[in-house]
């Protein structure tokens, strides 16, 4: 693994109406790394994936890509063309939309033959359902499924990084498993994969950094067979003990 | 009875361009979440250049593409200038409504300045008569309800089968997940509004044509539009061009059946039944809340 972050926050703060959602939270991503920041519900976990991807601009603090400042670009289009892609929480596809265009979208503003020649590849990491149902419209595709497809319509951007919020919410564990599969997939070929998560037992099998968050604030990094995570973790879903 | 075909006849050819004037402002809902009350001054505005046009000599295909792109970049300039710095959120969509209400009087009363109070009267494109399955119809109403017909079928087109239109269906759907994918909000608003904008100008300029270029053009056909709208679905674009149809029909049978004088009172007290029973209107989605 290459130890030299692709993605770097810093100092990062941010707010909701006076309510404080993060407070100087700093993470880097290795390239080719698989992150999971784990913490319970209210956390920040989705404020910070959406930092981490660029789709949300902090009111504090900067994002790094490969060292390059790129907050300034944060809060519009997100770091997709930079090669960051985000699975937002609850996957947020175009229901109405077919799986074809939904995934076709993943690659927005790429030549329509780049397009199609990406499709195929992203196919293949399909559910039989997704695959030949490519006319149907997405929220016709159960839990499973739909996540699947999140997944596809993320790779399609052919990304450097996926970020990826609640990846098991809502799915029985065969396809929380499933999900991980397609993630261990991505890590192997080189994609930095950072899981938010609440559900911590699919993460920790899979991550090879382990990050806590609470009430805004990072409480602590570290392996995960590291004991130290397991009591960061007991104390942030549990309180204390 | 037995005039029915004529009167359904006449009915679809007022009907297109209600159909395209409610389309126009379904596009511009769907993608910005603005109800633009200045559609039908601001393709008024593009008829009256186009007249200017002519009157220099301009054909009269070229001048319905000058009201064309002259309404489509007048509308991209008002959701630039006036809607988007409004920002997002409940409060400024209500403000937007009240921006686009004062810009289309603004626009009305410019257009009494410059060009007069007047009515100018627009030669028709091929004059004459032609029967169409028995019923007598000017040419210009023919070839309107052509384009009218063409333009939606071109929609329908670029909605399904461009990235753009997919592109524009996905940020109808969910502004933030659009982002997510790289779709640039501002510039599928733009889109949106040169496409609304200049669907309503080619209403009006066929409409100026029926009667005559004058301040008031639109004001009748926008509110038998929205009818449609609220007919079809305020989100639905299929349900803004059969609502539109439809309300061009039911006015031409409230008209010719029941009384000339409460066709208005008629055609609404059908849609408010409709929408009694249907509140979404017949294509209509109920509201998502966006988060």
């Amino acid at each position: 693994m290459n130890s030299a972050p692709l993605i770097s926050v810093k100092g990062i703060g941010h707010r909701y109406d006076g309510v404080l959602a993060l407070d100087g939270v700093d993470l880097d991503i290795p390239a080719g790394g698989f992150v999971a920041v784990l913490g319970p519900n209210g956390a920040g976990k989705s404020t910070l994936a959406q930092i981490v991807a660029g789709a949300l601009r902090p009111l504090k603090g900067r994002i790094e890509l490969a060292g390059a400042d790129v907050t300034s670009r944060a809060g519009r289009q997100g770091l997709v063309d930079a090669g960051v892609a985000l699975i937002p929480e609850g996957r947020r596809l175009f229901g109405q939309l077919t799986v074809d265009e939904n995934l076709m979208l993943g690659a927005y503003g790429k030549p329509r033959a780049e397009r199609e020649a990406r499709l195929a590849g992203v196919y293949e990491l399909m559910p039989e359902a997704v695959r030949n149902g490519k006319d149907r419209a997405a929220a016709t595709l159960s839990g499973g499924e739909q996540q699947m497809l999140a997944v596809g319509r993320a790779l399609m951007a052919k990304p450097r990084a996926v970020v990826i919020d609640e990846p098991s919410l809502g799915l029985a564990p065969i396809l929380i498993d499933r999900v991980y599969e397609v993630l261990d997939g991505l890590r192997r070929d080189g994609v930095a994969v950072v899981v938010f998560e609440q559900l911590a037992t699919h993460a920790m099998k899979h991550a090879d950094q382990i990050v806590v968050i609470d009430h805004g604030r990072i409480s602590h990094r570290g392996a995960v067979d590291d004991e130290a995570t397991v009591e960061a973790l007991r104390m942030g879903y549990l309180g204390h003990g | 009875m037995h005039d029915l075909l004529p009167v359904i006849a006449a009915g679809i050819v007022s009907g297109s361009a209600y159909a395209l004037l409610a389309l126009g402002i379904v596009i511009i809902f769907r993608s910005t979440d603005t109800v633009n009350f200045a559609i039908g001054d601001t393709a008024t505005l593009g008829v009256f250049v186009s007249v200017t046009a002519m009157q220099a000599g301009a054909p009269v295909a070229v001048a319905l593409l000058i009201a064309i792109t002259f309404a489509g970049f007048f509308g991209v300039a008002t959701e630039r200038l006036l809607v988007r710095p409004l920002g997002p959120g409940h409060k400024s969509l209500f403000i937007a409504l009240v921006v686009t209400i004062g810009l289309g009087l603004l626009i009305h009363a410019a257009i009494g300045a410059i060009w007069g109070h007047r009515p100018i009267t627009i030669a028709p494109m091929v004059p004459g008569t032609v029967s169409v399955f028995g019923v007598a119809l000017t040419w210009n109403k023919v070839i309107a309800t052509a384009i009218a017909i063409v333009a939606m079928v071109f929609v329908a087109w670029f909605f399904r089968f461009t990235t753009v239109g997919v592109a524009m269906r996905a940020s109808a759907e969910d502004h933030f997940a659009a982002r997510v994918v790289g779709i640039n909000p501002g510039r599928i608003a733009a889109f949106a509004w040169a496409l609304g904008c200049g669907l309503a100008a080619i209403a009006a300029f066929f409409l100026a044509m029926e009667t005559s270029a004058n301040a008031n053009l639109t004001i009748s056909a926008l509110f038998r539009a929205f009818a449609g709208v609220f007919l079809g679905g305020l989100t639905s674009m299929p349900g803004a061009a059969v609502g539109g149809f439809a309300i061009g029909i039911l006015d031409n049978i409230a008209g010719r059946y029941l009384s000339a004088n409460y066709r208005d009172t008629i055609v609404f007290a059908v849609i408010v039944a409709v929408l009694f029973i249907k509140p979404a209107g017949f294509l209509g989605a109920g509201r998502k809340e966006r988060v």
